[in-house]
């Protein structure tokens, strides 16, 4: 009944205030052991969303959190969770806890990281934010709501850190001598389909390749540790964080 | 009149009917396909052989039926005097004319709103006596129609469904009786496996796979744990008539990834069971995977051969367990005879010369995670293997990954999830599958048709020197049965979550997989 309450202060509050701290500590084991590993261990992010702010994609209200904890979110890397529905309840709680307790902020200067982005990074060449950019990399439209400034900084200076299978590059020959150079888009025992660097999409059966080789930790994406300055690196940052689901492009 | 009834139900082998004897003697008619794994022993062998290695490059689609469902279609059809039937997942029923797939009748049935199944709400198909059909259900009731109109004739709760238990098995008749066997390893039942009374469906024994205080068994339970120790009973088992013995597998203790909670050896789980089948009484069991912490369920078919054995003639089973070792028993006593891995495991030193492993040190769940394997979903699962009797090999699908084992706290509450943790698969590795030929001599892999993905589907090998399997994504292949080499593939479009089955309509060959929400069925151009 006491959990119910404080959901219910929540909905009539907002998330402006953090949730007393007894009420989600309870949520703090069943978080780290289910959510931690993409979430981080305070949920500041990591290959999964920052959850401190919130305001979330799939649906901010306490039943949305549930829906997408309980269910997943399908195309991502987000599995449906099998625990029960007093320990689920415990982690929204948690979240909720979280998400009033810390204030996010990113220093550098998002327009500048923005010119930077088209401009110097050479960014647009493979990643698209709104229709406009390329195909090769992930789509950034809304990579501010899905990822922390911490996990975005890391995948600018180390991006072969941690490369989703859904970018994982490809080289292959074919039976006549062709080469092919791209990014894998799916696969099976018997064909893989990949795009190739100049955007042509390719499917072909696996017995009409000389080669093939698909490469799971070499990003082809530079590091850009060398490139940019630290205040560079902060407005990049910057910029990219600042592109959230319903948020204003500076 | 009772007695007499009961006589022509079980034994009779009335024109059109399916009595006891037609099923005792399934291998003389394999035009038909009378049982889960087409035979008492489990072959999920054809010995038909009008489709073999010279011709099945001209295999072509026949028809397909398309089923109004969501969930996966786990079902292997049975196939009688020129009949389909198969279930459409959750639990309706469909009678198809085997020659192009139209419907007879179509049996629905209303489930109520929230019903708790770990993993889909799935059926795995029917059992056939007599002119009736019998089928579990995700609600946890057993239900008999009627062969030709697909009327209900009874229907009886198995168990509560509020609290975790469901029905997502194939029946297995034995004489006069339905074998049935229970899900919900995840939710912290306490297993069994029952018998039924075809006529009315009087439950006429039931064997907990957890013991009870004061029953052999219990004192492997600490504590109160044995009230919520999972060991379900939902993959289909096998019956030796000239024993009179039932085998079968069963499935996880509970909670799956927290052992503190249910200290000891935790019998029956992850075991087979071989049971009297009039009195349901326990003969014997062998527990392949004691105090598991994996969920490394022992649901698979238990495969019965009589084979030379190191020099003795002997009654033999075959198993190719989930902890990715391959078994063999004497199906008489239990006894041990040997265990060969057939995928990569890194949770085991040896099997000893009892059969009990000998766990490598730092190979149980943490709070901090240890990656194992095979993974939670095993080395193989519950997809059926098969045994030639031509080639004298084993066939099965295989998964080769790893996961990351989690230990946590794991709060039973009767109806929901009874986990302590979710494992986790290694990012940047998602594993790889095949399909292997092991031969049961000496547990030697004797061929392997690699596999991108891992895949959940039967095998069905044939005289025809055949082995029919499937891929995650929807490829449903032959293969020379002594090989390995591909010989034949078609792409069905959908996740091929079920067993093949072969059988005769018209006098010619056919073979039906269930592949996405359809099935499937193939012959000779």
């Amino acid at each position: 009944m006491k959990a119910w309450l404080c959901l219910l202060a929540l909905h009539i509050i907002g998330g402006e205030i953090s949730i007393a701290q007894d009420d989600s500590t309870a949520g703090e084991p069943l978080f780290r052991l289910h959510c931690a590993e993409c979430h981080g261990m305070d949920g500041e992010g990591g290959r999964g969303p920052d959850l401190r702010r919130g305001v979330y994609q799939h649906g901010s209200s306490d039943e949305a959190l549930y829906r997408t904890i309980s269910k997943g979110v399908a195309g991502t890397p987000m599995p449906a969770t099998s625990i029960s529905d007093a320990q689920l309840w415990q982690i929204v709680r948690y979240i909720r806890g979280v998400a009033g307790s810390v204030r996010v902020t990113v220093p550098g200067n998002p327009a500048a990281g923005a010119k930077l982005f088209d401009g110097k990074g050479g960014c647009t060449k493979c990643h698209m934010i709104r229709g406009e950019g390329g195909r090769l990399g992930p789509d950034l439209t809304y990579i501010g709501s899905q990822r922390s400034p911490t996990h975005l900084r890391a995948s600018i200076l180390r991006p072969d850190e941690e490369i989703s299978p859904a970018y994982w590059s490809v080289e292959a020959s074919d039976q006549d001598g062709k080469v092919y150079s791209g990014i894998r888009l799916n696969e099976d025992t018997y064909s893989i389909q990949f795009i190739d660097l100049d955007e042509n999409l390719h499917a072909i059966a696996k017995q009409n390749l000389r080669t093939l080789t698909v490469g799971k930790k070499k990003s082809r994406m530079p590091g850009y540790g060398e490139m940019l300055s630290a205040a560079e690196l902060d407005d990049l940052v910057a910029y990219l964080y600042s592109l959230q689901r319903n948020a204003r492009l500076p | 009149m009772r007695a007499i009834c009961v006589v022509a139900l079980a034994a009779g082998s009335l024109a059109g009917q399916v009595g006891y004897q037609r099923l005792l003697d399934a291998e003389r008619e394999p035009g038909n396909w009378m049982t889960y794994s087409g035979n008492y022993s489990s072959h999920r062998h054809s010995r038909l052989a009008e489709i073999s290695r010279d011709n099945v490059s001209r295999l072509r689609l026949k028809w397909a039926f398309q089923m109004k469902t969501l969930e996966q279609v786990e079902t292997t059809p049975l196939v009688v005097d020129g009949i389909t039937y198969l279930t459409q997942p959750p639990n309706d029923v469909f009678a198809l004319d085997a020659e192009n797939g139209r419907p007879f009748w179509h049996y629905r049935r209303s489930l109520p709103d929230r019903i708790n199944v770990c993993c889909g709400q799935v059926n795995r198909g029917l059992a056939i006596l007599g002119d009736r059909l019998f089928m579990g259900t995700v609600d946890a009731h057993l239900v008999a129609l009627d062969r030709k109109t697909g009327n209900l004739i009874w229907e009886v709760e198995v168990a509560d469904y509020t609290k975790g238990y469901s029905v997502t098995v194939a029946p297995l008749v034995v004489k006069n009786k339905v074998i049935l066997g229970i899900s919900g390893g995840e939710y912290g039942i306490r297993g069994f496996l029952d018998a039924y009374d075809p006529r009315a469906g009087k439950r006429l024994w039931r064997f907990y796979t957890v013991p009870g205080p004061g029953e052999p068994g219990h004192e492997t339970w600490s504590g109160d744990s044995w009230k919520t120790g999972g060991a379900p009973t939902w993959v289909t088992g096998s019956f030796d008539p000239k024993v009179n013995l039932i085998y079968w597998g069963t499935g996880n203790a509970a909670p799956d990834w927290n052992g503190d909670v249910r200290l000891g050896d935790n019998l029956y789980s992850s075991s087979v069971i071989a049971l009297d089948a009039d009195t349901g009484k326990l003969k014997w069991y062998f527990q392949f995977s004691p105090h598991d912490v994996h969920d490394w369920d022992a649901v698979q078919i238990p495969v019965l051969v009589d084979a030379e054995f190191r020099g003795t003639q002997r009654k033999l089973m075959y198993w190719g367990n989930r902890n990715a070792f391959f078994y063999v028993l004497n199906r008489e006593t239990g006894e041990f005879l040997t265990a060969k891995p057939f995928t990569t495991q890194t949770w085991a030193e040896r099997i000893d010369e009892k059969g009990r492993p000998v766990a490598r040190p730092n190979s149980d769940p943490t709070h901090e995670g240890t990656v194992i394997s095979p993974g939670p979903e095993g080395g193989t699962n519950w997809y059926s293997p098969s045994y030639s009797p031509v080639t004298k090999l084993f066939y099965l699908s295989v998964w080769d990954f790893a996961s990351k084992f989690y230990s946590g706290d794991a709060p039973y509450q009767a109806g929901t999830h009874f986990f302590g943790s979710v494992p986790m698969r290694l990012p940047n590795d998602p594993g790889s599958g095949a399909v292997e030929a092991i031969d049961p001599s000496t547990g030697e892999v004797r061929w392997k048709y690699p596999l991108y993905s891992m895949p959940l589907t039967g095998i069905l090998s044939t005289a025809g020197n055949l082995v029919f399997g499937g891929t995650l994504e929807g490829q449903f292949f032959a293969l020379d049965a002594v090989t390995g080499k591909e010989l034949w593939r078609a792409n069905t479009g959908g996740m091929i979550a079920a067993g093949p089955v072969s059988y005769l309509n018209k006098g010619k060959q056919l073979v039906s997989i269930a592949a996405g929400s359809a099935i499937f069925t193939f012959g000779l151009e």
